[in-house]
């Protein structure tokens, strides 16, 4: 159809090509032309040329300009910046003085702690045998009871293999020299993606959650700007699953936070809750 | 309140690059005055490309807040105007792409298209006859301007993109081919297919509302 129209012969015999007819009406064409000439004196090019400036009228019609768009769009833009500099305002949380003085009280809680080598360590062996070695602080331990973490490895728990989704490859293996001390996981995750195929970024992820247990109704998507924001509520063992997922299917993990791809062993129970944020940008930049 | 009005006043008379240049010195006044210089031409671009009021204005703003932090960095080859267009044009894009996966732009109703299959199919028989009213009254009707705007919507995306930026921003050829970062031919075809499937479109949708309201005049 479009070729059709492209090379649809001049209407009359005289008329130029569309494309001449459509570039005099935006003064775009040389009026010293002989198709200058026709265009405005041949009565079927100015039916076509009426036909043109039908639909600019329309067109104009169908997007009015708001009143007061570019005073409301000023304010707009003012309270987005000035809510960007709070939030960068709040990162600093302190007032100098202040600052001063948590730099002292933390210093101090350091000596303290590493003055009385008050750090047990303790020692495992993981299923491949390799032995591992982990800190546990416990200088509070003889007035308050320690928060048991657990600390299983879930390294038993990686290899499960999951219901092939259509079209999905599966989970990769993790590379011989994968890292093999645990690592915690934070209980909120920020994670910075980017997508090979940003236009299917957002099903591609919402397949991949799926694979792993989360339905599609328990991600609240957003998008912000270039930023397609994804927010859910998982456990360790599917958060894990879930960034190896993606890494092997077209998504590149910018953020250095845990739990990364070719991570093996990690701290706590697989069942501990996470607050995981995926934020991808889209545009690549 | 006049002083603030004095300031603006003085602002208005500097040309784009000197209030660039006073924006990369921290002069908030100075970036204010770009906002209302562009505001409105973006917003028609904007809406043109989302058919969203409340998109078109946010996508507006947030060109601006992502100009605003990128302001130092801009090195003016080419005009203000320009690459603020090209900020909103790829998040006007990125809007689109996530609405229309999401199905919220289709909010624009398209009446009369009981069309026969094979009507229309050439478009010099459909130039609207003389003696008959004129393309400017049909389009005092509402219901044609219905039809004109589900039209535009059926256009390829990248014809609607260069119509938008010619009969919405009303830019230059060359200007949407820098924008576009195609060749002026390209703009120049693009526009020409677009007006002409337009039309196509525009005229199957007549023939078949002339039809209903013969049909409804038998019936009465």
């Amino acid at each position: 159809m479009k070729e059709e129209i492209k090379n649809k012969p001049p209407q009359a015999n005289h008329c130029p090509q569309l494309e001449s007819i459509s570039a005099f009406f935006d003064r775009e064409l040389d009026p010293s032309t002989a198709e200058y000439s026709h265009i405005s004196s041949c009565p079927k090019c100015q039916s076509r040329l009426s036909s043109y400036m039908a639909i600019d009228k329309s067109l104009k019609k169908s997007f009015p300009t708001p009143d007061g768009l570019a005073e409301n769009t000023m304010k707009g833009v003012r309270a987005k910046l000035e809510m960007e500099k709070r939030r960068g305002k709040g990162k600093l949380l302190f007032f100098p003085l202040l600052r001063v003085a948590a730099l002292f009280i933390i210093g101090g809680v350091a000596f303290y702690i590493l003055g009385h080598g008050l750090f047990e360590r303790k020692t495992y062996k993981n299923p491949e045998g390799a032995q591992i070695t982990e800190k546990h602080g416990n200088a509070l331990s003889s007035k308050f009871e320690p928060v048991s973490t657990g600390n299983l490895p879930l390294d038993s728990l990686m290899n499960v293999n999951f219901g092939e989704a259509a079209g999905m490859p599966p989970i990769p293996e993790l590379p011989e020299n994968a890292a093999q001390a645990p690592v915690p996981i934070a209980a909120q995750v920020l994670h910075v993606w980017t997508a090979k195929t940003p236009a299917n970024a957002e099903s591609q992820f919402k397949t991949l959650a799926k694979k792993i247990g989360i339905n599609e109704n328990a991600l609240k998507i957003s998008l912000d700007g270039a930023h397609l924001k994804i927010f859910c509520q998982l456990s360790k063992k599917q958060l894990v699953q879930l960034v190896r997922l993606c890494a092997a299917n077209g998504f590149e993990l910018l953020s250095p936070q845990a739990p990364q791809p070719e991570q093996k062993f990690f701290t706590g129970s697989p069942s501990d809750h996470v607050q995981y944020l995926a934020d991808i940008v889209l545009d690549g930049n | 309140m006049a002083n603030i009005a004095k300031v603006l006043t003085e602002e208005q008379g500097k040309d784009d690059r000197s209030l660039v240049a006073d924006s990369k010195a921290g002069k908030e006044k100075a970036f204010d005055e770009l906002i209302l210089r562009h505001a409105s031409k973006l917003y028609q671009m904007t809406a043109g490309l989302l058919r969203n009021q409340q998109d078109a204005e946010e996508v507006v703003q947030d060109a601006f807040v992502k100009a605003h932090r990128a302001i130092r960095e801009f090195r003016g080859d080419a005009s203000f105007e320009t690459w603020i267009r090209r900020i909103a044009m790829n998040l006007a894009r990125n809007k689109y792409m996530w609405n229309k996966r999401r199905g919220l732009n289709v909010n624009l109703s398209i009446s009369g298209t009981d069309v026969p299959p094979d009507a229309g199919e050439d478009i010099e028989e459909l130039t609207i006859p003389d003696g008959g009213p004129g393309p400017d009254k049909i389009l005092e009707n509402e219901e044609m301007q219905a039809i004109i705007e589900g039209a535009f919507e059926k256009l390829p995306d990248t014809l609607r993109e260069a119509m938008v930026l010619r009969h919405l921003s009303e830019m230059s050829y060359e200007e949407i081919a820098a924008l576009l970062e195609c060749r002026v031919g390209t703009v120049k075809s693009r526009i020409s297919r677009g007006r002409e499937l337009l039309r196509e479109i525009i005229e199957n949708d007549s023939v078949g509302m002339g039809k209903k309201q013969e049909t409804l005049r038998k019936q009465e």
